[in-house]
């Protein structure tokens, strides 16, 4: 199924990918900062792995979202205003401790995990291809995040403090990954995407009970929800960044 | 001079069904299961793969042609009646070959496991030999392959000379 979506269902869709897409880009680019900073060697290289692989789903994101609005990725990504971003705040806070990077990266790879199960039942061919193809790394994702949460968790007293820490910092920011966008439940309603309110209801029962057995707790306060297009501080600075090289020369092709 | 490393791992790794394992080379971890994940990492990201194995540095014995030559032949040296365990005997051929999976044998020690596998050939033909205890093998899970070793393979890596930047500088300069 590809051709017959209405324009009003078409542009929601178009704005579901965005989100998805930018999610993606601005974990990557946060998770590129521990290149050649990561505690050992050998994780240096995992975690380089990891961000190269989100970087490799938001561009299937962005080319699904090109077919439907002819929008070149490279544009969106080099040459959008911070404020046209729709990722949220939780990946785009800065790269903090290793056990923040640990916390956030394991957070959104269960959510990620979840909401791609739901998306390989979407009618939409090239949603449900891209979902099943791009759970494999997940899994692997959640392997190697969820091994670090265990063991920083059952570590040392400093390990599990700073654990607990990042948790409480970041859970008030998890409700935002469930805010549906605009004209969202026209794409429910074709079951082209997934209910948000329940997955984030399971995203938040897999966490609960993997951080038991990490001997962490999850935080007492409730997530606060809001729309994806209020931004922290952080993302100006970041986007800039992102973008330093590609506008030095618009027209360069690589 | 101490070292604060984590541990050392030996890697070995299986191209394809029914080839033998490998040794391609070794991973820092805290444990079994993060060497397996760092091994995963390290060397899989590229080639294809459909097993991993670990195995702690300190629990493998590798032996030189060098080293072997003059020793007493160790399947003698072993006198007393301790109980046997089964041993993975690895050999390197030549310069060119890895060192990989030869012989599967039990013994006493890792010595003897050596000496009997070795039998009658003589030790210096091959350059190197490695023998690991079995049950100090961590393997990966046969269940996981997909999520382990299948992206590696759906993934196309451009080489450097693919970018035309060297042209296009030249474009620039010359605007």
């Amino acid at each position: 199924m590809k051709t017959s979506l209405d324009n009003p269902v078409k542009a929601a869709l178009a704005g579901r990918l965005l989100e998805m897409a930018d999610d993606e880009l601005i974990l990557a680019h946060r998770d590129s900062e521990w290149t050649g900073h990561a505690p050992i060697l050998e994780e240096d290289i995992a975690f380089a792995n990891i961000a190269q692989d989100e970087m490799g789903h938001a561009l299937i994101w962005y080319e699904i979202r090109r077919s439907l609005t002819g929008d070149d990725p490279d544009r969106l990504v080099f040459f959008r205003e911070p404020s046209e971003f729709r990722n949220v705040q939780m990946v785009e806070l800065p790269k903090g401790d290793w056990a923040f990077s640990m916390v956030r990266q394991w957070m959104f790879d269960t959510w990620e995990w979840l909401h791609l199960e739901a998306l390989e039942k979407s009618r939409f061919t090239p949603i449900a291809d891209a979902a099943k193809k791009i759970r494999k790394e997940e899994t692997y994702h959640l392997r190697h995040t969820g091994a670090w949460i265990h063991r920083l968790g059952r570590g040392t007293d400093e390990s599990n403090r700073r654990m607990q820490a990042a948790l409480d910092q970041l859970w008030p920011y998890g409700g935002q990954i469930t805010w549906p966008p605009a004209d969202y439940q026209l794409l429910v309603d074709q079951s082209l995407m997934p209910g948000l309110s329940q997955l984030g209801a399971r995203w938040k029962e897999k966490i609960q009970s993997d951080l038991v057995k990490a001997n962490l707790q999850l935080p007492g306060s409730v997530p606060v929800s809001f729309s994806r297009d209020q931004h922290s501080q952080y993302l100006t600075a970041l986007i800039e960044e992102l973008q330093q090289v590609a506008q030095l020369e618009a027209e360069a092709r690589w | 001079m101490t070292d604060t490393q984590w541990p050392r791992f030996e890697v070995f790794l299986i191209e394809a069904d029914g080839k033998p394992a490998e040794h391609v080379g070794s991973v820092h971890a805290p444990d079994p299961e993060m060497a397996l994940l760092n091994a995963r990492d390290v060397f899989v990201r590229r080639p294809h793969c459909r097993g991993l194995w670990v195995v702690p540095a300190t629990n493998v014995l590798f032996r030189t042609a060098e080293e072997l030559k003059g020793a007493p032949h160790p399947a003698e040296s072993q006198p007393n009646k301790a109980k046997e365990q089964p041993y993975l005997i690895f050999a390197k051929p030549n310069h060119r070959e890895p060192l990989a999976l030869w012989k599967c044998l039990s013994a006493t020690s890792a010595e003897s496991a050596l000496g009997t596998a070795i039998g009658k050939r003589s030790a210096t033909d091959w350059p190197l030999w490695a023998v690991v205890p079995e049950a100090k093998l961590t393997r990966s899970d046969p269940e996981e392959i997909e999520a382990f070793f299948q992206p590696a393979e759906a993934k196309h890596y451009k080489m450097h000379s693919d970018f035309p930047i060297g042209r296009q500088m030249k474009e620039i300069r010359q605007k």
